[in-house]
């Protein structure tokens, strides 16, 4: 597994460091060791073990049913995890004693908020979670964050899907957190506001803020973090930069009238690594286009569409989270 | 605590529940006392006064108040809200605490409502210094705490519901279930029992003697100490997940 920096003893910085000081820098984000959680016989993750460098954004991808939001559940302290820990900037989080997630913002799911009050409401009731604190400029500071400064005094309840997420954003942002952990930000949000989203999670990377990161959008995911992990049944099945998990080999993608044919003559071609048959079209990697064309013309197979290019973060996800019996009925992070 | 006790006061006092809840109590008091007033003439003399109905009126609001504060913390689950505190840093005993504590204030005011209307409508029945010499304040400023303390079992009652269950309907269906049902049959068929029961002890702490009211009173602060050190170890094990 990379690792970024030396690891500091863990038991000295628990021992030392208060919950509103800010650990080295050289400790990881969240750390994640061997964490298993079981609901009656059902593992839901299972011996996962992961490590975040900080000021990374970091994207957390699985299908439906993978683990993650019981795995964002136990890094929050909202599932209690049958073994294993969970560290948070450096202290290790305990359900019922959270101290650790002080300097943690998080949206998971559905935004967080009570419907009959104001947006600046909603805000505050959180910034007062803070003792002794006036978060009137923090709040400002994350309702025009996200684009929300014109609807503070709205109720909450009025607003459309994209403007409470843009809410549960805020929520998140407030008291400038070190860590972030949000659970598809963008869903509900228009294109425009998703790149908005987009450009300020980069922002906060820069500013040193780490991202964990879950999104169906595998496409955003890709421009957007610096690291992905993929979990599949509970389990941690590939892990790393974004760059050096996509093959480096070439798709090509070819439309022929009988793809399941030709994909069985293709199973001749020497190079060949991978064929999937894709309604109409065919998705060929380990060969270069013009080889593959002669071939299928040779074949009979004439195509009346090639493209090529290198796969994408999405179809590694289809390959490492592809159902054991062939099948797959949605796919999502 | 201090912060935490706060945020839930204002969500507690910024919401239209509890003050639907004030205006309906204060509003059903004042049609029930010209109703008796209408339908019974002075001189009859038996007819109950406004600040005697005042009693069973602060207990019923009461008791729907302890219904309302565990849904709006069933509520919070469907809203999400407690699992955002949660990831916040907020430990759960004390939010728990925090939302019993909010109830506190709220349940004075409820209880001072009624009493509040029934002295209003006895000055226009009475001559106001007739009133006045029979008028204890201490008197009035005690019932008040103790409809409001006879309640505390049902908040954390209500709260036990809420936590456990996590759907609205449960604690409302519970508290009032067990107050407006299953308290006056146990009380009928079984007396000896019914008199342990919250009702019955809230009614002994209003009308009973010196050591009936301090029995009275412990047994109430145990009743509630119990359920809601259950609803808080129920909370402190609960995984909240989806």
């Amino acid at each position: 597994m990379p690792s970024s920096t030396p690891i500091m003893d863990r038991a000295a910085i628990e021992r030392s460091a208060p919950p509103t000081l800010t650990p080295p820098i050289s400790t990881p984000a969240l750390r994640v060791e061997g964490l298993t959680k079981r609901f009656g016989e059902v593992i839901a993750v299972d011996d996962l073990t992961l490590e975040v460098p900080r000021g990374t954004v970091f994207g957390f991808l699985g299908p439906n049913g993978a683990g993650k939001t019981t795995t964002i559940g136990m890094l929050l302290g909202l599932v209690h995890p049958t073994r294993g820990r969970v560290e948070v900037l450096g202290r290790r989080v305990r359900p019922g004693d959270p101290a650790a997630l002080r300097r943690v913002g998080a949206l998971v799911g559905a935004p967080a908020l009570i419907p009959s009050l104001s947006a600046r409401r909603n805000l505050a009731l959180l910034a007062g979670l803070v003792p002794g604190h006036d978060g009137r400029a923090a709040i400002d500071a994350a309702l025009r964050r996200v684009g929300l400064g014109d609807a503070a005094h709205r109720r909450a309840g009025t607003f459309s899907t994209g403007m409470k997420q843009r809410l549960g954003l805020a929520m998140a942002l407030l008291e400038e957190p070190d860590l972030l952990i949000l659970d598809e930000p963008t869903s509900g949000m228009d294109a425009a506001a998703r790149r908005e989203v987009k450009n300020l999670l980069r922002e906060a990377a820069a500013e040193g803020v780490t991202v964990f990161l879950s999104s169906h959008l595998l496409h955003e995911i890709e421009q957007v973090c610096d690291e992905v992990a993929v979990l599949d049944r509970g389990r941690l099945v590939t892990r790393g930069p974004v760059a050096s998990l996509l093959p480096d080999a070439t798709m090509v993608r070819v439309r022929v009238d009988d793809p399941v044919a030709a994909a069985r003559r293709l199973e001749a071609l020497e190079g060949v690594t991978r064929i999937d048959a894709n309604g109409s079209y065919l998705e060929v990697e380990g060969v270069d286009p013009q080889r593959l064309v002669a071939f299928l013309v040779g074949a009979g197979h004439v195509p009346s569409e090639v493209t090529s290019g290198r796969p994408d973060l999405e179809t590694l996800f289809l390959q490492l989270t592809a159902p054991e019996d062939g099948t797959r009925t949605g796919v999502e992070a | 605590m201090i912060a935490l006790t706060s945020v839930e006061l204002t969500k507690l006092f910024r919401r239209p529940p509890l003050w639907l809840l004030l205006g309906a109590v204060g509003a059903a008091l004042v049609l029930l006392a010209v109703a008796i007033a209408l339908s019974a003439p002075p001189e009859a003399g038996e007819r109950p006064s406004a600040l005697e109905l005042a009693v069973p009126f602060g207990i019923l609001a009461g008791q729907v108040l302890a219904a309302i504060a565990g849904a709006a913390l069933a509520q919070e689950y469907q809203w999400r809200t407690l699992p955002l505190w949660l990831a916040r840093g907020v430990a759960r005993g004390p939010l728990l605490l925090a939302r019993f504590l909010a109830t506190l204030p709220a349940l004075l005011l409820v209880a001072l409502v009624p009493v509040a209307v029934g002295l209003l409508l006895s000055l226009g029945r009475l001559e106001a210094a007739l009133l006045a010499s029979h008028l204890s304040l201490d008197g009035l400023a005690l019932a008040v705490l103790a409809m409001a303390f006879g309640v505390l079992p049902y908040v954390a009652l209500s709260l036990g519901l809420a936590v456990g269950t996590r759907a609205v309907a449960v604690p409302v269906g519970g508290v009032l279930l067990l107050a407006l049902l299953v308290e006056p049959i146990v009380g009928q068929l079984a007396p000896r029992i019914g008199a342990y029961l919250p009702s019955s002890l809230s009614r002994t702490l209003l009308a009973g003697g010196g050591d009936g009211r301090l029995a009275a009173g412990l047994l109430i602060a145990l009743y509630t100490a119990v359920l809601l050190a259950v609803a808080v170890a129920a909370f402190r094990r609960q995984d909240l997940t989806g």
